[in-house]
């Protein structure tokens, strides 16, 4: 390849320049050059004559099959239709999917902060009561240890309580406990009962806070006792 | 090749069976020379079927990021080196290697220079002997419109390999038309 007039370019240049795949200058400086080298101009009259050929032969028309073209033409008005069909489908259900999940998070969010904010109506109006006499673990002989709440349930109501729920947390964590059907608590009645949750074989009383959360068909009852 | 224009192409992505009509019409005729040059006469129609059902099928994703021609013969291509591939598999032929070498440059006496009937069969049976790769970019180079960079878009390699390739390809052309 040469920038200069009086020497040839590489045939490979012309081909790009056939193409006019080349810069303005570049190609203006070979235009140049044509004028005056006969046997670059050669080489390009070739390749322009097998380019000129090829695109002849593009041109020739295609054989024509008229049944060929309806049964194409309907299947592929088909696989739209199905298509379309199919993604309006997925569309719908991607959309109520989301909004599944968003009424979720919402409602949980909403429980949530219903929990944290509102006041226990049975620890604001009524006169049940809940106390954590104490909370220890015992270790028996065949069952793995376990973490007691010793509670006193009183109901200064008129009306019975009845506990659906009962939640204990400590400084291990938070449990739910089983109550295997509602306890219920008459009024005037007094109730000893111990909830517990299993722990692991060496564990310790920890010092901190010991809670438990009865949840009552009127509210919740929360009682709690601090380990020293 | 023309293109189809944007109410067409918005009527085709809703699946109504006229406009595929006419986008069939007007780009039947480079998809079927693509895959007769690539595949040959006997499953040019097959290719060309199979084209068209995976065009009319993603139709409906075409963003327009390039002209409709260039994406339809993209499809062609794939279509195309797909069935090339079957039938290597099947054949366990030996199919000429697109090497490096560029062929010693031979030119055209003027006699060959006249694009008659003659010259233009002597050339289409040339082009069926080049590699694939080669026959490939010479075909599609053959539409006016692609320009080296669609090319390489189309046959998913670098720019430098289509302008590489396409020396390539007419100095064996020049080569095969001599030998005649």
């Amino acid at each position: 390849m040469s920038t200069q007039a009086s020497e040839h370019y590489a045939p490979q240049d012309w081909s790009a320049y056939l193409d006019g795949e080349l810069p303005a200058a570049r190609r203006a400086a070979m235009r140049e050059h044509l004028r005056q080298c006969p046997s670059c101009a050669a080489i390009l009259r070739s390749f322009e004559a097998v380019q000129r050929g090829a695109e002849q032969l593009a041109q020739e028309p295609a054989p024509t099959r008229p049944q060929l073209r309806t049964r194409l033409v309907a299947v592929g008005a088909a696989v739209i239709t199905q298509s379309r069909t199919r993604r309006r489908w997925l569309l719908c259900l991607g959309t109520v999917l989301v909004l599944v999940i968003l009424a979720g998070l919402v409602a949980a969010l909403w429980h949530g902060i219903e929990q944290r904010s509102t006041p226990s109506p049975a620890v604001a109006d009524s006169k049940a009561r809940v106390t954590l006499e104490r909370v220890l673990i015992t270790r028996y002989f065949v069952e793995p240890p376990s973490l007691e709440y010793d509670v006193t349930i009183h109901n200064g109501d008129s009306r019975p309580l009845e506990i659906i729920r009962v939640i204990v947390s400590d400084p291990m964590g938070e449990k739910e406990r089983p109550v295997a059907s509602a306890l219920r608590v008459e009024p005037g009645q007094t109730l000893q009962r111990v909830f517990s949750r299993p722990v692991g074989e060496n564990t310790q009383l920890r010092p901190g806070s010991y809670r438990i959360l009865l949840e009552t068909s009127d509210g919740r009852l929360v009682a709690e006792k601090v380990v020293p | 090749m023309t293109e189809l224009d944007v109410e067409t192409l918005r009527r085709c992505r809703r699946g109504d069976p006229a406009a595929l009509g006419v986008l069939y019409d007007c780009y039947r005729r480079p998809v079927y020379y693509l895959a007769r040059r690539m595949v040959g006469e006997a499953e040019a129609e097959d290719v060309c079927q199979e084209t068209f059902i995976a065009v009319f099928r993603a139709v409906v994703k075409f963003e327009g990021k390039s002209k409709l021609s260039t994406w339809v013969l993209a499809v062609a291509t794939r279509v195309c080196l797909m069935h090339l591939r079957k039938r290597r598999r099947q054949e366990a032929s030996a199919e000429p290697a697109d090497t490096a070498e560029t062929e010693p440059m031979t030119l055209l006496s003027p006699s060959h220079e006249l694009l008659n009937k003659e010259f233009l069969k002597r050339l289409a049976d040339a082009m069926d002997r080049l590699p694939e790769n080669q026959r490939l970019a010479v075909s599609l180079r053959s539409f006016e419109e692609m320009s080296y960079e669609e090319i390489a878009r189309a046959m998913n390699c670098r720019l430098e390999q289509v302008r590489a390739m396409l020396f390539r390809a007419r100095c064996r052309l020049l080569k095969l038309l001599e030998g005649h």
